[in-house]
């Protein structure tokens, strides 16, 4: 029989709340939610997108001393506020045979990007000559990965997941996958993305894809998406570890799926989406209506939410239409990199508390999006079985299924 | 020049827990606890600080410079500051 993999810990900041409890309140309410908003962080008179999902009350300064702070870009803050918050929920502390079994596995999309746009700035704009020593270990995407492992002293299999928008799941299956095999017994998952910067929101702004109001995922008036910033951590463990060491345990890890559309570099395949799901199905051995929930990619883009309904129209068949399926992306905006594993504690949390959260800002009905997106309200129900999606620019695509023990 | 050795021994305060005395100037870095990684980041701090430009380490030898010691870095910056102002 497989190694068994659960989640003992959980931590997360983002615009939806700065801690778990917080992001409970936030995405889990049917009250619409000051998340999405307009930008503050920078300047944005010349972009078309005004709005972003930002961490609100945030000072660095409240967490991390000036001598931290040289060495951490804003991504990597986040990515330690929210492993800080799931190693403290778990309980776990790491001794010189525990620390060697034990790995960290956390994806972003971009990395550094505050840290690479104010060197530019410093080069281009303002003449400088010389740049901060610290500029290059900050601005990499496996900065977040290095500084998690050194602070806790972890020392088995690490490193960075990047996959666009699927970082985070890819990075929860890398460690899924690693635990059954018996490599580690413990993993530090997630992913982290602060790009809510002048010169990312310029390349964002010429796709076409960005709301200038909210985000409306499977609403026939959407505008797009949202861009959010922040991270999310899991503490995944062997069954037999945590029951071992008599830890609180939130959910198992029961399917994991992963495909490639091979298709395009930003339009999605029903295709891809489709395979990824029934894999995911597949490795947990559970028919389609064992699965009560569902946590859609949902990004608000005409492209994304018309695919997805199609495959999952595939993938569930009849049961299709009485799966309890949200986007929560109305609530936290699309963090890239940690929307994965921030979509993956709201699904998470659907198990715990038995409660399917909303989509929210939903106002008309799309023709070709006809399930039950569990629009503006969020509901109570008996849930078992939840799934994750997540479906990356250029079809990367990672579904997840966590299973109530 | 008693302006840029307080100035000098200011930032490099903030690299070390040791106290900086009279005697610190001749002891090498080791003795100090500043590391290769805190001496880079210390030669940007008085690059910016003072607006020079400190050579690599080879050029540095080359020219008759060492960098061993806080005293080392006072003839640095003294001679690169007089070397701008001319």
């Amino acid at each position: 029989m497989r190694t068994r993999v659960v989640v003992t810990g959980m931590g997360c900041i983002s615009a939806a709340g700065n801690n778990i409890d917080e992001f409970y309140e936030t995405v889990f309410s049917s009250k619409t939610s000051n998340s999405i908003a307009p930008i503050t962080s920078f300047d944005c008179q010349n972009l078309s997108t005004k709005i972003a999902a930002e961490v609100k009350n945030y000072q660095a300064s409240a967490h991390f001393t000036p001598k931290e702070l040289k060495q951490l870009d804003r991504f990597a803050q986040f990515a330690l506020l929210a492993s800080q918050e799931a190693i403290d929920d778990a309980n776990i502390t790491f001794n010189d045979a525990t620390a060697k079994r034990t790995g960290v596995i956390h994806g972003t999309s971009i990395g550094g990007q505050a840290t690479i746009e104010h060197s530019y700035q410093q080069f281009h704009l303002e003449g400088k000559t010389r740049a901060h020593p610290f500029t290059v270990p900050k601005l990499l995407p496996s900065a977040a990965t290095s500084q998690i492992a050194m602070r806790y002293g972890i020392k088995g299999p690490s490193f960075c997941t990047s996959s666009a928008c699927s970082s985070s799941g890819h990075a929860i299956a890398m460690a899924t996958m690693m635990i059954r095999s018996n490599m580690i017994d413990t993993a530090i998952v997630g992913g982290a993305e602060a790009c809510i910067t002048q010169g990312n929101f310029y390349a964002w702004d010429s796709l076409r894809v960005l709301a200038s109001d909210t985000c409306r995922p499977f609403s026939a008036d959407r505008g797009g998406l949202v861009i959010g910033e922040g991270a999310g951590t899991l503490v995944l463990e062997s069954l037999k570890s945590a029951n071992q060491r008599g830890a609180k345990i939130y959910a198992e890890v029961t399917g994991i799926g992963m495909s490639s559309d091979a298709h395009n570099i930003v339009q999605p395949l029903c295709e891809g989406a489709e395979l990824a799901m029934n894999l995911a199905l597949q490795d947990a051995s559970f028919s389609p209506d064992e699965v009560q929930y569902l946590n859609a990619h949902g990004s608000g883009t005409i492209q994304n939410d018309q695919t997805e309904t199609q495959a999952i129209h595939r993938v569930f068949n009849e049961y299709a239409q009485r799966l309890k399926i949200s986007s929560t992306k109305s609530s936290h905006g699309h963090v890239l990199g940690a929307g994965s594993v921030i979509e993956s504690i709201a699904t998470l949390i659907a198990l715990q508390k038995q409660q399917v959260p909303p989509t929210k800002n939903f106002t008309t009905i799309d023709a070709a999006c006809d399930l039950d997106y569990t629009v503006n309200k969020f509901i109570n129900t008996p849930i078992q079985h939840a799934m994750c999606n997540s479906f990356a620019f250029g079809g990367l695509n990672v579904s997840l299924i966590f299973s109530a023990i | 020049m008693e302006n840029k050795i307080s100035t000098i021994v200011d930032i490099l305060s903030e690299y070390t827990s040791t106290p900086i005395t009279e005697q610190s100037f001749q002891e090498s870095f080791d003795t100090l606890n500043i590391d290769s990684l805190a001496l880079v980041e210390i030669i940007f701090d008085l690059e910016e600080q003072f607006d020079i430009s400190i050579p690599n380490e080879s050029e540095l030898t080359a020219k008759g410079f060492n960098f061993t010691c806080i005293n080392d870095i006072v003839d640095l910056v003294e001679s690169l500051v007089t070397k701008k102002a001319l």
